[in-house]
């Protein structure tokens, strides 16, 4: 479990940055936290030979309440945004626990778990959920992505040789919705060998839109539309619960691990969705 | 004999809270582990291990390895000329893999070491290893005991029969006549793979020091360690030095000599410069011993009642590839002596077979054989209740040994000489009712949550011998003490310290049995050179058979202190004591001679001793339980330990209708390991054994897929952590061994036998509308939620 050579760099502004991995091409990667690319160096898992640490680049530690989205830099740790209310992005708020310890959230970045993908984290899933935008920094400027085409199976993202992420733009959404996170893990603090992120708006007491997303049942978070179809225009009685918790245990094709078959995830899947369907009933 | 087992007139320290010696030092990161220990030129090892679970080597090559700058050498089987195979001393009775550090021909599991990569450093070494390219024909690997056990199941060693190491029919012609003319219960249970976890890996240094091989080792025992390695190595054993720094928890794995150790130093005695080894803990998921993978086969005839009147069972043990020594058939031998449970059931007869696959080798770990046990026969007591319908707790106290049948011979051999079995059950059922009532009313209008109570009520036998195992070693322990001239006390013995303890009843014991300060006793463990020959750490035994060696060697020590005193006090022996490091005759506190004084007359101003008295004050002692047998007689029973501890367990549990996740919310133990001596150390074996109990149980299972190939990363093998440990509550009860040193039993695996039993009982409480079959562990949310199935949540 020890690494192969690398060479280390640490600049200081976002350009160099962008030099350096424009240089080496796929044989560089950038380091944020270091809290799943360490781990992976170890195991020989990854093996670039130059790593380029983002750590110190101010560009990339923003985080601002803009009119209606808060942006947020890419090696903002997970700690400061969970210490941080993060008012109108309740989802993300609630999500944040739930990553590893916090130890781990100490050091773990919300641009370093969006770009690494992993199928069971928490942020992308949150990402998903709430139309979040991906805007990567490449030496021809930058590009906005849309949560929905950003993660491309397990831990794949997007993003170009030579692109970063630069900041994740997470909307604030209408003081209507109510929001609620569920996951199953094995141990606090583990990944979740199920989860369930629930963003629900709620006008006259029925249902306007529900935005609802499973995690880490396969390659990537998806959202539940056929659970979503189920509870549009509906109050949320225990029928429709029922009914929604029916349609996503029938449309998530969940894969197999030393945690949990397919039918078990499915039955997770409607389990948990009950649970978060109880908490945003008004 | 009993009565040379003694402390001093005025014991101080025994049954207190003294601090643990280590306490300070090891929690304030100050302690020297064996990847704290750096030399001049010192290289390190990567080992090269089998990617393949069953396969023919076909070639090695080295090549493009040893020409990476840094290494220095790359070495396989075929470079150990002058290293014999490990010895197997049980071959009346065993096939005998003839296991060798690196693999010769074939490879038996994923992980099997291959070939050894020696460099300047552990990086070099990792990056040369991969370049190693092992080429394997693949044979089909035999995966399951089931597997195992299939007549025409492919053969891990070619010249075997059969997949059986171990195959023990005794005669049951007895007990299949009462279950011809009975009403017969059968059941299977299975106890999956898991084992320990130290927060230490495997780790070991060896170098060559004036001519002499020192080998610095996490291994629980320098004697059989130095012993073992002069089996394997070409060198004498008297130029073997094992010396054991701190460990950072042992739990048996660390019991076993590995290829690592003999590899280490085969390599610093060749090269003459030291070499390190530190396991990493993806090494440590497929090359260190796992453990359990037992399956029990019982049969019992019952009465009307349930009550159970003979029972017979086949124990059947999964290996791995047993390449591993001590070999690790021994759980399965002990899984057999404890099928009775604390139950007077006359008539006990079990079969046991120890079948090879191609997974890791299988070896000690805390429990040794009686989780197994203990898991079968309360599950089994359990289901007989339902079945019947009887009360549970009635069937229990129907069939419980009661004070009156003490002593009792356990249908196995085993001599329970004492005991609190039915009193601590009753102790338990009393704590736990309410709180199990407290679950109910906490939980019971949650349609999400069904709660449940379990117990289980057990045995355990401690200090056992070693021949079980070896086949060759047996069950004595040793102690040399030495009062110097300063008065101060160096006490050497061959127990071992891996965390647990040791070294503070060590001290404990020595300062009461002399009546000296405990800050006065320096003690010596685990240096081969400076300590007398013992067999270290396994089975809950060193308190019993360490603490009596130094209570013998104190005895002959006291009583030389007293002559002496006597002599410089114009007084009579008999009217001494022996209090604070002052000997002064019994209610007069003065005159009175000091420690310092009586051990400056005895070794430096010898003219001052009594005419005719040797010079020197010390003494060495040697102890091997009188009872413990090592051999079975001809009927299959034996007692095969110094000791037997009893417990009862109880689980409080809420099951998550939804996912099937289990939360232990109250643990209740009530334990009885004779004598305390420090109740904290007590407690701290208990706590830590439960939460191992409940590791196995509920979290921890080392899998592997069709091929052979481990499917358990560290990532995915959950140990618990504080937050999964339920409220735990333990109740002493003190019911001394006459047969042992001052009635003391072992504890340190009190803790782990029982929570599978005690949890798996309370499951099937708590799941009881849904009729769930509970015959194996481990029981993860998954299965867990396939017993609970869609019919309602
Ligand atoms: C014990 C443990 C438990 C954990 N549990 C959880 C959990 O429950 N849920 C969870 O979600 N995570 C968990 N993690 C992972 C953790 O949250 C990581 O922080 C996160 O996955 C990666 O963030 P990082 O900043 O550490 O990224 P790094 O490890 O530094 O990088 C991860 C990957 O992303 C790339 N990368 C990083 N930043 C950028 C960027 N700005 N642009 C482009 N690429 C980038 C890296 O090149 C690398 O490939 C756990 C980790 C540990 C060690």
């Amino acid at each position: 479990m020890k690494p192969p050579p690398f060479v280390y760099c640490r600049p200081g502004d976002l350009a160099e940055a962008l030099a350096v991995l424009a240089e080496h091409g796929d044989e560089a990667r950038p380091l944020a936290g270091g809290q799943s690319l360490v781990p992976m160096l170890n195991h020989r898992l990854a093996r670039p030979g130059v790593l380029v640490d983002i750590g110190a680049i101010e560009e990339l530690q923003r985080m601002e309440r803009r009119p209606s989205d808060w942006l947020i830099g890419a090696t903002v740790t997970q700690r400061r945004v969970e210490r941080h209310r993060v008012e109108g992005c309740e989802l993300l708020r609630l999500a944040m626990p739930y990553i590893g310890h916090r130890q781990i959230r100490a050091r773990g970045t919300i641009g370093g778990s969006i770009a690494h993908a992993d199928p069971a984290a928490e942020l992308p899933a949150v990402a998903l959920t709430v139309d979040a935008t991906m805007v990567a920094a490449g030496r021809d400027g930058e590009r906005a992505i849309d949560a929905s085409s950003f993660f491309a199976g397990p831990y794949m993202n997007s993003l170009e040789d030579g692109e970063v992420l630069s900041h994740v733009i997470f909307p604030v959404l209408p003081s209507t919705t109510r929001c609620s996170f569920k996951e199953f893990a094995r141990r606090k603090g583990d990944f979740a060998v199920a989860g369930i992120a629930a963003a629900v708006d709620i006008t006259d007491r029925a249902v306007s839109t529900a935005r609802l997303t499973a995690f880490a049942i396969g390659s990537n978070p998806v959202r539940l539309t056929g659970a979503e179809e189920a509870l549009a225009g509906r109050s949320l009685d225990a029928a429709a619960l029922t009914d929604a918790s029916e349609a996503a245990a029938a449309e998530v094709e969940p894969w197999d691990d030393i945690h949990g078959s397919p039918q078990y995830r499915r039955q997770l899947v409607a389990a948990l969705l009950q649970r978060a369907l109880q908490e945003v009933a008004p | 004999m009993g009565s040379t087992f003694e402390l001093g007139a005025r014991p101080v320290y025994t049954g207190t809270h003294v601090t643990r010696a280590q306490d300070d030092s090891l929690l304030s990161g100050q302690g020297t582990y064996v990847a704290d220990l750096h030399r001049d030129g010192m290289a390190e090892m990567a080992v090269v291990r089998s990617t393949v679970a069953h396969g023919r080597i076909t070639a090695v090559r080295t090549a493009e390895a040893a020409a990476v700058d840094g290494v220095i050498e790359v070495i396989t089987a075929a470079d150990l000329t002058d290293v014999s195979p490990y010895p197997n001393f049980a071959s009346a009775y065993t096939q005998t893999p003839g296991t060798f550090p690196l693999a010769q021909d074939k490879v038996r599991y994923v992980g099997s070491p291959v070939a050894v990569v020696l460099a300047e450093d552990r990086y070099i070494a990792e990056d040369a290893a991969e370049l190693v390219v092992v080429d394997y024909e693949e044979l089909p690997a035999v995966i399951s005991l089931e597997d195992a056990l299939e007549p025409d199941s492919p053969r891990l060693f070619e010249d075997w029969p059969d997949n059986r190491l171990l195959d023990l029919q005794p005669d049951d012609s007895e007990v299949a006549a009462i279950l011809a003319g009975s009403r017969v219960f059968r059941r299977r249970y299975k106890m999956g793979r898991h084992t320990a976890m130290p927060m230490e890996t495997r780790a070991c240094m060896a170098e060559v020091r004036d001519d002499r091989l020192h080998l610095w080792c996490t291994n629980q025992h320098a004697h059989i360690a130095r012993t073992t390695l002069s089996y394997v190595l070409p060198v004498a054993e008297r130029d073997i030095r094992v010396v054991i720094p701190h460990v950072g928890g042992g739990f048996g794995l660390k019991q076993h000599l590995y290829p690592e150790d003999v590899l280490a130093s085969w390599l610093a005695l060749r090269h003459r410069r030291p070499v390190r080894f530190v396991e990493d803990r993806a090494e440590h998921m497929i090359a260190a011993a796992h453990a359990r993978d037992h399956m029990m086969d019982m049969e019992a005839a019952i009465d009307d009642d349930g009550r159970i009147l003979a029972i017979r069972v086949q124990v059947v043990q999964d290996l791995g590839s047993a390449e591993i020594f001590p070999g690790a058939w021994c759980p399965a031998l002990t899984t057999a002596a404890h099928m009775t449970g604390p139950y007077d059931i006359g008539q006990c007869v079990v079969s046991v077979a120890a079948v090879t696959t191609n997974k890791t080798p299988g070896g000690s770990y805390r429990g040794f054989g009686v989780p197994e046990a203990v898991f079968a026969v309360e599950r089994f007591i359990d289901e007989i209740a339902q079945e019947v319908g009887v009360n549970r707790l009635d069937l229990r106290r129907s069939m419980l040994l009661q004070p009156e049948d003490l002593p009792y011979t356990t249908a196995s051999g085993a001599l329970l000489d004492s005991g609190s079995f039915a009193e601590s059950f009753e102790k338990v059922v009393e704590l736990a009712e309410p709180a199990y009532r407290r679950a109910e009313a906490q939980y019971g209008a949650d349609p999400q949550s069904r709660v449940g109570v379990g117990y289980a009520v057990l045995f355990e036998g401690v200090s056992p011998t070693h021949h079980g195992a070896s086949a060759h070693w047996a069950g004595h322990e040793s102690c040399s003490i030495e009062v110097q001239p300063d008065g101060g006390v160096r006490v050497a013995s061959g127990v071992t310290d891996q965390g647990q303890g040791t070294t503070t009843f060590v001290a404990t014991l020595a300062a009461d049995a002399l009546g000296v300060p405990i800050e006065t006793v320096h003690v010596e463990l685990a240096d081969s050179d400076s300590t007398p020959y013992g067999l270290g750490a396994f089975g809950s035994r060193q308190a019993v058979v360490g603490g009596g060696a130094l209570l013998l060697a104190a005895g002959e020590v006291r009583d030389k202190v007293k002559k002496i005193a006597a002599h410089m006090l114009e007084a009579t022996e008999d009217d001494l004591v022996i209090e604070a490091g002052r000997v002064h005759v019994a209610g007069s506190p003065a005159p009175a001679v000091t420690m310092a004084e009586i051990a400056t007359t005895a070794v430096i101003r010898t003219i001052d001793l009594p005419p005719g008295m040797e010079p020197g004050l010390e003494a060495t002692a040697r102890y091997e339980p009188e009872l413990m047998e090592h051999v079975p007689d001809e009927n299959g029973r034996i007692n095969p330990n110094a000791a037997y501890a009893n417990a009862a367990h109880a689980a409080v549990i809420r099951v998550d209708v939804g996912t099937g996740e289990i939360e232990v919310l109250n643990y209740i133990l009530a334990h009885d390991c004779g004598r305390v001596i420090n109740p904290p150390i007590v407690d701290g074996q208990i706590w830590g054994g439960i939460a191992q109990g409940v590791g196995g149980t509920l979290y921890e299972d080392l899998r592997f897929n069709d091929l052979g190939q481990p499917q358990t990363a560290f990532m995915d093998y959950l140990v618990p952590s504080a937050i999964e440990m339920p409220e735990v509550v333990i109740e002493h009860f003190e019911s001394p061994s006459p047969n042992t040193p001052l009635g003391i039993k072992g504890v340190g695996e009190g803790g782990t036998v029982g929570p599978a039993a005690a949890i798996g009982n309370a499951l099937a409480h708590a799941l009881a509308e849904f009729k769930p079959q509970i015959r194996e562990t481990p029981l993860s949310p998954a299965v867990v939620r396939a017993m609970i199935g869609d019919q309602q949540t």
